[in-house]
């Protein structure tokens, strides 16, 4: 059991690093073509944080655990610091992304912006600087951080929604592309789907166990192939977000062509 | 937060061929703009053209 959830884990999470660099070069490239800063803020948030950040993340993890965690060489835990640099450093990118998105000329969403980046980069340095990379459980500083790790994708999800809404709108009308309108809500999915993957990691944490202790296995099989599951779904919607498939674009095209038809 | 050009040039037609006050008359196109998924600060002059 726990060989399996584990093997769902680390092949969902490996398929999804290697989905947000695709993503992440498509969109630099072009943002490139077009000059505008979101598509380059929302690329580089995925190479950070999914890409670069939980690829390089469960690759020292993987490593560090097969040489003994705590007999390790150092160099696995300047490649879990690296892995954790990327991730935040892709948490701003995604928190700017949002924010020129949805709520370019809002006071508010620019103030929250820069304190979600700040509360990260202060609880996190803490951590570091505390012994939080060893630390078999995390200190109050890693939960200052948690804070915005666990709730940032949140903001997106309830934007995306919101002009879902809006979208649907326009469609009745006639001022907006069906296919385009979906993929709000397609955003709104793979966001939730992202905010329970990165809870549930921390269930075990929740619950009191040790990070890494054998205690933990039983209920860190069931939290790895539940965010495994979510991690796959997150990929699907993605998928279809960016690289919508003759299929899903015909659901949106045929009712229109029809019309026309008759 | 300012408002599109289309927006003020539409209240403003709005106001001078009825009876409608400023106030009313942007309101009024708010609500229209509100229930069509649209905002004032960037709705477009095509998309005026067919909430209007």
């Amino acid at each position: 059991m726990v060989t399996l959830a584990g093997s769902l884990y680390l092949l969902s999470t490996a398929v999804f690093s290697v989905l947000a660099i695709v993503i992440g070069v498509r969109l630099i490239t072009l943002s490139r073509r077009t000059q505008r800063v979101p598509e380059r803020s929302l690329g580089l948030g995925f190479i950070g944080t999914a890409g670069l950040g939980y690829g390089l993340l469960m690759f020292a993890m993987i490593g560090k655990r097969a040489a003994g965690w705590d007999d390790a060489p150092s160099y696995y835990s300047w490649l879990l610091m690296l892995g954790w640099v990327f991730h935040n450093l892709g948490v701003l990118f995604m928190l700017d992304f949002v924010h020129r998105v949805f709520r370019p000329d809002e006071g508010w969403a620019r103030t929250l912006k820069y304190t979600m980046g700040l509360v990260l980069w202060v609880g996190w340095l803490a951590d570091m600087s505390t012994g939080g990379l060893a630390a078999t459980r995390p200190s109050h500083f890693y939960w200052v951080a948690f804070a915005v790790i666990g709730t940032y994708p949140l903001w997106t999800a309830v934007e995306a929604y919101r002009y879902w809404g809006l979208m649907r709108k326009r469609v009745a009308l006639g001022l907006a592309d069906p296919l385009v309108a979906n993929r709000f809500l397609l955003w709104t999915i793979a966001s939730m789907t992202t905010v329970a993957s990165i809870w549930l990691v921390e269930v075990p944490t929740f619950l009191g166990y040790e990070r890494m202790s054998s205690a933990a296995e039983q209920i860190t099989s069931i939290t790895m192939l539940c965010t495994a599951a979510f991690g796959i779904a997150t990929i699907c919607t993605y998928w279809l977000t960016f690289f919508p498939p003759a299929w899903y674009q015909a659901r949106f095209r045929a009712p229109a062509a029809s019309e026309t038809g008759s | 937060m300012a408002d599109s050009a289309a927006f003020t040039h539409i209240c403003d037609a709005l106001e001078s061929e009825t009876s409608f006050s400023r106030i009313e008359a942007r309101g009024t196109i708010r609500l229209a703009l509100k229930s069509a998924g649209l905002a004032a600060n960037s709705v477009t002059p095509e998309q005026i053209k067919v909430v209007v």
